[in-house]
């Protein structure tokens, strides 16, 4: 093994090669003149979770791409079950058993289960498909995996963690050796988290192999029996799980100790006033919140936090009531007129909402707020002086200004976001999810610059599924219900 | 009507041979049923396949001041170009059982089961212009195409000959459309002749697709390409306004007589042309009259299918037309008169019965808009 | 790897090059500076209407009501001329107003409505063409006017005016596209409507202007169109349309909006001219013609379709 700084010595790695399911050897892959994976190697034992950890462009999508084919590497071998599949395409490992489930697992929602789970060798008679013989095959199927629903009800009106269930058992119905997991548990429940993890662990007793991409490392610790950590794309540490502690794994994904970041918590002079606001989805809510305040907001989905937020945001009809800040009372018709006003929304949508896919970090960076010259044009040089100070500030990890926004890791992709909100100098913040799909270290440098912004006397709206990020940050709880607060709880001092 | 009504006058064989084909029983029943029927009628219908150019809409007009002359109702359609449409027009024109049917195909063979249609339904038909390769239609008119533009390329090489003593030189001929098979005829009309009898003659032969836009590039680049052009050949009045424009651009338009003048010879004879005619910028005119055509398909229309009788092949004769002359042969779709081109000339320019004339003096209308 | 970069991304070009040897072997006269004006003249009408086109392509949108917008834009400049006499220049100025007028209307349709752009532009092109047939009774409107014929035959020692409004045009287009801020605003709504919309830009409005722009430019090759053949007839082709959408695209701009450089469209225009003008020049029997420009255009579209799948197979 290759040992990096702040490594763990795999001494109990290197299983039989007879037990292997994929062997990757000394695999080299470059884009331009970045080296993306540098002699990276793993094996996968039979019937093993085989945790595959690091950071947002650390090389995990990289690896998964290129053992399940979609992309073609530079340099070393393939492996799986002792045939070398380097030269061999998706389909052709497919064949061979080898599959790959992306975060957005693909599902055709307009289809039935049963479609969904046989497509593309449906039971046919003369040509004609027979559905009868159809829901019979796919409900036998689905009982015996522990997913015992109709096959004919629509695939799309099933929730988040039984699409991504449908979506493996179709792949170990294909008598799948090797399933790559891509972030199988991003944006589930905690409880829906842990039913899916469980679930997954029975599979392995057919003999079912998984590769599991998270960024929770608790999960990892949990389910995997192995695993191996990527740093900048060379290998910094693998073997069994259970041999690591929590902080350990910490430390080696991010290569340096991670200081716990802790919030000072202080009185918060009253700065908004959100007064019988009503909102499609909510209210009337009576609210103030302080000067530098973090609030944080607790609800279940469409119990009204997201469309408080949204709709101050100027992105859902506000039907009544007032917005005060600082004396004035603001404008929130669109999210242009919130952004005059002062109030920035951070969607949880980043690349649905976000993101402008197609233009260029400095111009996503900008974008809706372009430095002008002359009154009407853009001022390239006005956007590369913010590009540059955001980077400064914020760390932001990337080529250059000129790069395609998706080339960037979802963490820094998360910063231009959080960037292009700054400048506006908002007077209060609605993040919605800001650490969403984010990896550890740029979830610390993210809280840190929420917790900045408020030392200048930014106030923040909250909304964050996992209570880590709560805990952490916020200065009081507003929780929800039926479109109203509630009840207030202030964080402990 | 505008113009005199005069029927036409024929003679005593023809009206013979009708008689005889009357009393020799060669009327179908059907036809006498359709006849029958049909005169019930008032409601004359028309389908053009073209109207977006003057040349049509002069087509159409005629036949509806003729028809309203009649005391007749006309209703009319507009395929706009497209074969399927003029096939959907005519099941729908049909319907409404008219008195007839008259119109001008677009596509030659596409119609020919409908004729059919249209004879068992008791609808005669006419056709005009481009006239079908089959089928069952009442009476047919149409233009010798071919014929005149072979009065076109006699004509250019007659002036070559004029101008370098013997018939060689170069012409530009910037065919339309080949789809329409009046316009290949015209093409092959000219292009054969001058091929076959005057090998000394170079044609440069390039398509304008009836675009305007299309002739005046091609004309415009071919005078840059040949600073010795000698002589334009346009397929159809319609595109020698682009011809004259690139002319005019590159500072080569002179009358005709002048050292540098440029042969040009179309084919149409429209309000346009005669007047470049007269004010001497244009060499030769053929006329195609389309007033002609459909004047004289009603005429033949009532004169004889409605009354019962089959239309008599043989010669035309009606003074009424410049060209006075013609003849009614039996073609694989029925009768057909074709109708001879002749020259348009500064000498019979003014004569009241060229077409362009009846348009502009008779009728008010004017080619440009405006 | 850069260096591929570059000439995939310039295919355009090269195509140009290809087609314009392979002419010039067929008819020397090809290479020639008279065809070379040919070429530019050529282009100069098609070019204005890409134009028009690629501002909706841009929004991810479509505008096919621009040759109905420009034979109906010409149309109200020549009546102006010669119902009430107005003076050239404001024939030109109310010339382009019909066509901004046009624009107007297809944009609020599209961004105000919601209105889809391919079904609602097209039938606008079906009105304002079947309202110009029946306005002139299909007879051409010819414009004798020497101030507004100018442009479209006039020469500067020898050399047609006429491409000179087409480079302005392209690069008044390139500043706008690639510098104002209204210009990003139309490339971000393109890109992504909503994440436009949150980042707080008027995505109607500028979906509006950008109907209004292609209108706009409709409205200026409907002047620069009449001005070149001296009137204006009901028939422009139904192809000049297919050439006006085929353009931008193989000039690489996106169909799904947010992607395409000027550079391109100019390049797409120039490319479908080309070929065009070449067909026209070499003796090809016609009925072959139209065959063979289809097939030149599908080939280019390919080579563009392999440019995009080497881009893509880099980045994951």
């Amino acid at each position: 093994m290759v040992i990096a700084d702040g490594t763990i010595v795999p001494d109990s790695l290197v299983p039989d090669s007879a037990d292997a399911v994929l062997t990757v050897d000394n695999v080299f892959k470059r884009f331009g003149p970045l080296a993306v994976l540098d002699d990276v190697s793993l094996t996968v034992t039979k019937g093993a979770i085989h945790g595959l950890l690091g950071k947002n462009g650390a090389g995990k999508s990289t690896l998964s791409n290129i053992i399940a084919g979609l992309l073609r590497h530079d340099g070393g071998t393939v492996l799986l079950n002792g045939e070398d599949v380097s030269a061999l395409p998706l389909t052709a490992r497919k064949k061979r058993g080898l599959h790959l489930l992306s975060q957005h697992s693909e599902i055709f929602e307009d289809l039935s289960i049963g479609e969904n789970l046989l497509l593309p060798d449906l039971p046919r008679r003369l040509g004609l498909t027979t559905w009868p013989a159809l829901h019979r095959l796919a409900g036998s199927l689905l009982e015996s995996h522990g997913m015992p629903v109709d096959p004919r009800r629509r695939a799309g009106d099933l929730g988040a963690s039984d699409r991504r269930r449908l979506a493996i058992i179709k792949a170990v119905a294909a008598e799948a050796s090797l399933i790559i997991l891509d972030e199988p548990t991003a944006g589930l429940a905690a409880a829906e988290r842990l039913h899916l993890l469980e679930w997954v662990e029975s599979l392995t007793e057919r003999g079912t192999s998984f590769i599991y991409i998270s960024h929770h490392n608790d999960e990892v610790r949990q389910l995997c029996s192995e695993y191996t950590v990527l740093r900048d794309g060379k290998v910094t540490a693998g073997g069994k799980a259970a041999e690591l502690s929590a902080d350990a794994m910490a430390r080696v994904i991010t290569g340096a100790d991670v200081t716990e970041f802790h919030r000072i918590r202080e009185d918060h002079p009253a700065a908004i006033e959100l007064s019988g606001l009503v909102f499609a989805g909510g209210g009337p809510v009576d609210l103030t919140i302080g000067r530098g305040e973090i609030v944080g907001l607790v609800g279940l989905l469409g119990e009204g936090p997201q469309e408080l937020m949204r709709a101050m945001g100027g992105l859902l009809p506000i039907e009544a009531g007032a917005v005060v800040i600082d004396g004035r009372q603001a404008r929130l018709g669109s999210p242009g007129q919130s952004l005059g006003s002062g109030v920035a929304y951070l969607t949880h949508d980043r690349i649905g909402e976000g993101l402008v896919g197609s233009m260029s970090v400095t111009e996503n960076l900008n974008l809706g707020n372009w430095p002008r010259s002359l009154g009407w044009l853009v001022s390239g040089a006005g956007m590369n002086r913010r590009m540059r100070e955001a980077r400064g500030a914020m760390d932001i990890v990337m080529g250059g200004g000129s790069q395609e926004i998706g080339e960037l890791s979802g963490g820094n992709q998360q910063k231009v976001l959080l960037g292009r909100l700054l400048e506006r100098k908002p007077r209060l913040l609605l993040l919605d999810e800001p650490t969403v799909g984010v990896d550890v270290a740029a979830k610390e440098q993210i809280h840190r610059l929420i917790d900045d912004a408020t030392r200048k006397g930014v106030s923040v709206l909250l909304l964050a599924q996992d209570p880590e990020e709560m805990q952490r940050l916020v200065d009081r709880v507003v929780i929800f219900s039926k479109g109203r607060i509630a009840r207030t709880l202030r964080a402990p001092r | 009507m505008g113009c005199e009504t005069k029927s036409f006058t024929m003679n005593r064989r023809m009206l013979l041979q009708g008689a005889a084909a009357a009393a020799g029983g060669l009327l179908l029943a059907g036809g006498e049923r359709a006849a029958a029927q049909g005169a019930a009628s008032k409601i004359v219908a028309w389908e053009t396949g073209y109207l977006g150019f003057f040349f049509f809409v002069v087509l159409q007009e005629a036949l509806k001041r003729k028809v309203e002359g009649l005391g007749l109702e006309f209703v009319g359609k507009d395929a706009n170009g497209d074969a399927n449409a003029q096939v959907n027009d005519w099941n729908s024109l049909l319907l409404q059982r008219p008195r007839y049917l008259i119109s001008d195909a677009l596509d030659s063979e596409l119609l020919i089961p409908l004729s059919k249609k249209a004879k068992s339904l008791g609808v005669p038909l006419g056709m005009v212009d481009t006239v079908l390769t089959g089928g069952e239609v009442a009476a047919s008119v149409t233009f010798d195409n071919k014929q005149s533009g072979v009065m076109a390329a006699e004509k250019t090489a007659e002036l070559l000959t004029k101008k370098h003593g013997s018939p060689k030189g170069s012409v530009l001929n910037n065919y339309g459309s080949l789809t329409a098979v009046a316009l290949r005829d015209r093409k092959d009309g000219f292009e054969d002749t001058l091929k076959s009898k005057y090998p000394d003659i170079e044609i440069i032969s390039r398509p304008q697709n009836n675009q305007h836009e299309q002739a005046l590039a091609v004309v415009s680049a071919t005078l840059r390409e040949r600073p010795d052009l000698d002589a334009i050949h346009m397929p159809t009045d319609i595109f020698v306004v682009d011809a004259r424009k690139a002319l005019e651009t590159q500072k080569r338009l002179f009358p005709v007589g002048h050292e540098k003048h440029i042969i040009l010879t179309s084919i149409d004879a429209s309000p346009n042309a005669l007047e470049w005619v007269k004010a001497g910028e244009i060499d030769a005119d053929i006329a195609q009259d389309p007033i002609a055509y459909v004047e004289i398909v009603v005429d033949l229309l009532e004169e004889y299918t409605l009354k019962g009788k089959p239309v008599p092949t043989g010669p035309y004769e009606n003074k009424k037309y410049f060209w006075e002359k013609g003849t009614i042969a039996d073609s694989p779709s029925g009768p057909l008169l074709t109708i001879p081109p002749y020259f348009l000339t500064k000498e019979n320019a003014d004569d009241p019965r060229h077409w362009a004339n009846v348009v502009t003096q008779v009728w008010k209308m004017q080619q440009n808009a405006g | 790897m850069a260096s591929k970069k570059f000439l995939l991304d310039n295919v355009v070009w090269i195509l140009i090059v290809v087609f314009s040897i392979l002419a010039g072997f067929l008819n020397p006269f090809f290479l020639s500076e008279g065809n070379l004006q040919n070429v530019l003249v050529q282009a100069t009408t098609l070019g204005v209407l890409v134009l028009a086109v690629s501002f909706t392509l841009l929004i991810g949108e479509i505008d096919l009501s621009v040759v109905g917008n420009l034979v109906f834009s010409s149309m109200v400049g020549a009546y102006a001329m010669q119902q009430f006499g107005v003076h050239w220049t404001l024939a030109v100025l109310i010339t382009i107003a019909a066509g901004v007028l046009v624009g107007l209307l297809n944009g609020y349709f599209v961004a105000y409505l919601r209105m889809n752009s391919l079904i609602a532009t097209l039938a606008m092109g079906l009105f304002l063409q079947g309202a110009v047939l029946g306005a002139t009774q299909a007879r051409t409107m010819v414009v004798t006017d020497e101030g507004y014929s100018y442009i479209g035959s006039a020469t500067i020692g020898n050399w047609p005016v006429m491409p000179i409004a087409l480079f302005v045009a392209y690069l008044l287009a390139h500043i706008v596209l690639a510098y104002s801020a209204w210009g990003r605003n139309l490339y971000a709504t393109g890109g992504n409507r909503r994440a436009a919309n949150a980042a707080g830009i008027n995505v109607k409005r500028a979906r509006l202007g950008a109907f209004i722009a292609s209108g706009f430019l409709a409205g200026l090759a409907g002047f620069l169109y009449t001005s070149y053949l001296g009137g204006v007839s009901v028939t422009v082709g139904s192809t000049t349309l297919l050439y006006a959408v085929a353009a931008p695209v193989i000039g690489g701009v996106s169909l799904f909006g947010g992607r395409g450089r000027v550079i391109g469209m100019l390049g797409g225009t120039l490319l479908i001219t080309v070929i065009q003008t070449g067909l026209q020049l070499i003796n090809v029997s016609a009925y072959y013609i139209q065959m063979i420009g289809g097939a030149m255009i599908l080939l280019a579209i390919a080579v563009d379709a392999f440019r995009i799948r080497s881009e893509e197979r880099g980045i994951v």
